[in-house]
C-alpha cells in the first residue's frame, strides 16, 4: 500500500510542459565544455592541439606548441585556451596564451617573443610578474619561470603558478602585469670540487682593502656544471689560518649590481660545520676578475676536510624592465566543496575542496595545518591514489585557512572518488554521507 | 546540442530526474532548477552512455550532486550522528503533496533517495547502491529505517515485503 500510494502521489509531480521547453532550449545553447575529459584520452589530447594551434603567439613556433602540449599532458582537457591582447613594447611582445585553472589554483602560460632576436638565448630567464586577485592579501610567487625556449624564433613559454589562496569566482577577469625580464640567468648553477687539497700553504697576497687572499691562478681546475660562466682559480690554506677557496669569472658574466656573482661552497669537518666568519672577497686581478670565500680552518685540520659542490648564480645580461599590462578572462574548473562534519573531541578542518587538479583543506587556525599529513584518494574501483604533490598552504588572522593543499599529477575524475584518506581520519566523498569524517581504521 | 536529441533527453527522463529531485529537494522550485543544471551538465560534460539505462543513472547521480550542492552552499555544518542534524534539511511542506509523500519529504534528507529510488523507479538494492554509490547494507539499513519511520508517521499503512 505504501509504494502503491507513493507512486499514484508522486505521479502528480511533473514538470509542465513549459518547463520542458525551456530545459531544451537551455540544453541547445549550452556548450560542451572542453575541459572535461568524457572522451577517450587520444581523442581528447587530439583535441586540445588542435585547440593550441590556433593561438596566434605560437602559431610561428611549432617548438612551443610542443612544449606546451607536452606540459599540459593529461590536463590539457582541462585548460584553457587564452583568446587575449598581447602588448608589446621594449622589443618584447607577451601574450597569455594557456590557462590551468580551478577555484583554488591556476597556472597560466604566457608566450613572450624577443622581436631583435639578440637578448634570448637560452632558457635562463626569469620574468618579474603578478597576477593581481580579489583576495589579495596572499603571498604568492612573483616569478615566471621560463619553462621552454625556441632558438628558431626566439621566443619562450613561461608558466606563472597561484595557489593556496581563497576561493575565486568561476570566471575571472585578470591582468597579468610584468615588471621586468631577466635574460641570462643562470640560477642552480652545480659542480664538484677537485677532491685532492693541496698540503701545505699556498702563496697569498694582501688586497688594497687589506683582505689577505689567495693569489689566483696556483691550481685552478674547470667547473663541471657551471657553463664556463667560471672556474676555479685558486684552492687551498693560508697561513693565516684559513682555508679559502677563489672562482674565476668569465667576461660574460656581469657584477654591477650588488649580490650579482654568487658562488659558494660549504665545508666541513667531519660531516659538521666549521665554527668561525666565512671571508668574502670581489676583487679584479691582471684585468680578470674573482670571487672568492674563506673559513676559519688551518692547515692542520686538513684530514677532516671535506667539501660540498659549488653552487651559484649568475648573470650575463641587463634585465629589461618595463610595465607590459595583459588582460585576460580566466574560466576556473569548479571545485567540489564538501562541508565536513564535526567529530566530537576533535577540532578538524570544516571543508574538503577537490577538482580534477588538486585537494585542500579549509578551515580556522584551530584545526592546525595539516599540509604534511599523509592524503589519498580511495576511488570508485577500489584504487588507491596517493603521493601527491604538497603545496602552499594560507594562514590569515581571520579568514579561512587553507590547512593543506596538494596537487594530482595526473587529473582526476572528481566523480569517481568516494573517500579521502588523510591523517588518522577518513572522509567520506560520495553517497548520503559525504562530508562525514570516519576515524580511518573505522569507516563505512 | 541539437534540439531534437535535448528533446528526446528531457522527454525520456526529464520527469523522472524532476521527481527524484523533488524527492530530494522537498521543493518544486529546487527540483526545476535542479533538473535543469542536471541536463545542462550532460550538454557540458558529453558523456557516453552504453544504453538508456546507464543514461538515467548517469542523471539520477547527477541531480542528487546537485541537489547536494543547494544544501553544501551555505558551507553548512553537520553534527553526528546524522538523523539528528537532518532535521535542519526539512522541506516546505507541499499543500498539494499526498499524505504518503508528504511523510517521505519529512524523512531525513539520507533516506528520501533511497526510498524513492527502491518504491517509485522500482530499482533493486544493488542498483539503489550503484546511483547512490553506497553500500547495500547502508541502502538496506536505510530503507528498513524509513519504512518504520513512515508507518510511525502513517499509522499502520501497508509496507511492501
Amino acid at each position: 500500500m505504501l509504494e502503491y500510494n507513493y507512486r499514484n502521489e508522486m505521479d502528480q509531480i511533473q514538470l509542465k510542459e513549459e518547463q520542458m521547453e525551456q530545459m531544451i532550449q537551455a540544453m541547445t545553447k549550452e556548450k560542451p565544455s572542453s575541459k572535461v575529459v568524457r572522451l577517450g584520452g587520444r581523442l581528447l589530447v587530439a583535441a586540445a592541439l588542435c585547440a593550441l594551434l590556433s593561438v596566434s603567439a605560437l602559431a610561428a613556433s611549432p617548438a612551443l606548441r610542443t612544449a606546451l602540449g607536452q606540459l599540459l599532458g593529461n590536463f590539457a582537457p582541462y585548460s584553457q585556451t587564452i583568446q587575449g591582447v598581447s602588448d608589446e613594447d621594449q622589443g618584447l611582445r607577451f601574450q597569455v596564451v594557456s590557462a590551468l585553472s580551478d577555484q583554488y589554483r591556476s597556472t597560466v602560460y604566457i608566450a613572450v617573443e624577443d622581436l631583435t632576436g639578440e637578448r634570448f638565448t637560452d632558457e635562463a630567464i626569469i620574468m618579474a610578474c603578478n597576477i593581481p586577485r580579489q583576495w589579495g592579501k596572499v603571498s604568492i610567487s612573483s616569478q615566471g619561470e621560463c619553462v621552454s625556449y625556441d632558438p628558431e624564433t626566439h621566443a619562450a613559454l613561461f608558466r606563472y603558478s597561484q595557489t593556496g589562496y581563497q576561493r575565486s569566482q568561476e570566471v575571472e577577469k585578470l591582468e597579468l602585469e610584468v615588471t621586468s625580464v631577466q635574460p641570462g640567468y643562470y640560477q642552480d648553477l652545480s659542480g664538484p670540487l677537485p677532491e685532492e687539497i693541496p698540503g701545505e700553504y699556498l702563496e697569498t697576497m694582501t688586497l688594497d682593502t687589506g683582505e689577505e687572499v689567495l693569489v689566483p691562478e696556483q691550481n685552478p681546475a674547470p667547473l663541471e656544471g657551471f657553463r664556463d660562466l667560471a672556474s676555479l682559480s685558486s684552492m687551498g690554506f693560508a697561513p693565516d689560518g684559513t682555508f679559502q677557496v677563489l672562482f674565476r669569472l668569465s667576461h660574460e658574466v656581469r657584477t654591477e649590481r650588488e649580490g650579482d656573482g654568487v658562488i659558494s661552497v660549504t665545508p666541513m669537518l667531519d660531516g659538521v660545520m666549521p665554527e668561525g666568519e666565512i671571508g668574502d672577497s670581489y676583487f679584479t686581478w691582471q684585468g680578470e676578475r674573482y670571487i672568492g670565500m674563506s673559513f676559519v680552518i688551518p692547515l692542520s685540520e686538513r684530514d677532516r676536510l671535506t667539501l660540498s659542490n659549488a653552487y651559484g648564480t649568475l648573470r650575463t645580461q641587463e634585465p629589461i624592465r618595463g610595465e607590459w599590462k595583459l588582460p585576460f578572462t580566466m574560466e576556473n574548473l569548479p571545485a567540489l566543496e564538501l562541508a565536513l562534519s564535526d567529530v566530537e573531541g576533535a577540532i578538524l578542518p570544516d571543508t574538503l575542496v577537490l577538482s580534477p587538479l588538486g585537494a585542500m583543506l579549509l578551515g580556522d587556525i584551530e584545526a592546525q595545518f595539516r599540509g604534511n599529513n599523509p592524503f589519498a584518494l580511495c576511488m570508485q574501483d577500489g584504487s588507491r591514489l596517493e603521493d601527491f604533490e604538497k603545496q602552499a598552504a594560507t594562514m590569515l588572522p581571520n579568514e579561512l585557512y587553507v590547512l593543506g593543499n596538494w596537487a594530482f599529477p595526473e587529473p582526476v575524475d572528481v566523480e569517481q572518488v568516494v573517500g579521502v584518506e588523510t591523517g588518522r581520519w577518513y572522509i567520506s566523498v560520495s553517497g548520503e554521507d559525504a562530508g562525514t569524517i570516519y576515524p580511518i581504521d573505522n569507516h563505512p | 546540442m541539437e534540439r531534437a536529441e535535448a528533446e528526446r533527453l528531457v522527454r525520456l527522463h526529464g520527469q523522472a530526474v524532476y521527481r527524484l529531485a523533488y524527492a530530494r529537494t522537498g521543493s518544486r522550485e529546487d527540483a526545476e532548477d535542479v533538473t535543469q543544471e542536471t541536463f545542462l551538465r550532460l550538454v557540458r560534460t558529453g558523456p557516453e552512455f552504453q544504453d538508456e539505462e546507464h543514461c538515467r543513472a548517469w542523471l539520477f547521480r547527477v541531480a542528487l550532486n546537485c541537489a547536494g550542492d543547494l544544501f553544501r552552499s551555505a558551507w553548512r555544518r553537520r553534527k553526528r550522528p546524522l538523523e539528528e542534524a537532518e532535521q535542519v534539511a526539512a522541506p516546505e511542506e507541499d499543500e498539494q503533496a499526498g499524505e504518503v509523500l508528504r511523510a517521505v519529504l519529512s524523512l531525513p534528507e539520507s533516506y528520501r533517495a533511497p526510498v524513492h529510488l527502491f518504491y517509485y523507479e522500482g530499482m533493486s538494492i544493488a542498483e539503489v547502491a550503484s546511483v547512490l554509490k553506497m553500500r547495500e547494507g547502508t541502502v538496506r539499513t536505510r530503507l528498513v529505517r524509513a519504512r518504520t519511520m513512515l508507518r510511525e508517521q502513517l499509522k499502520g499503512g501497508e509496507e511492501r515485503a
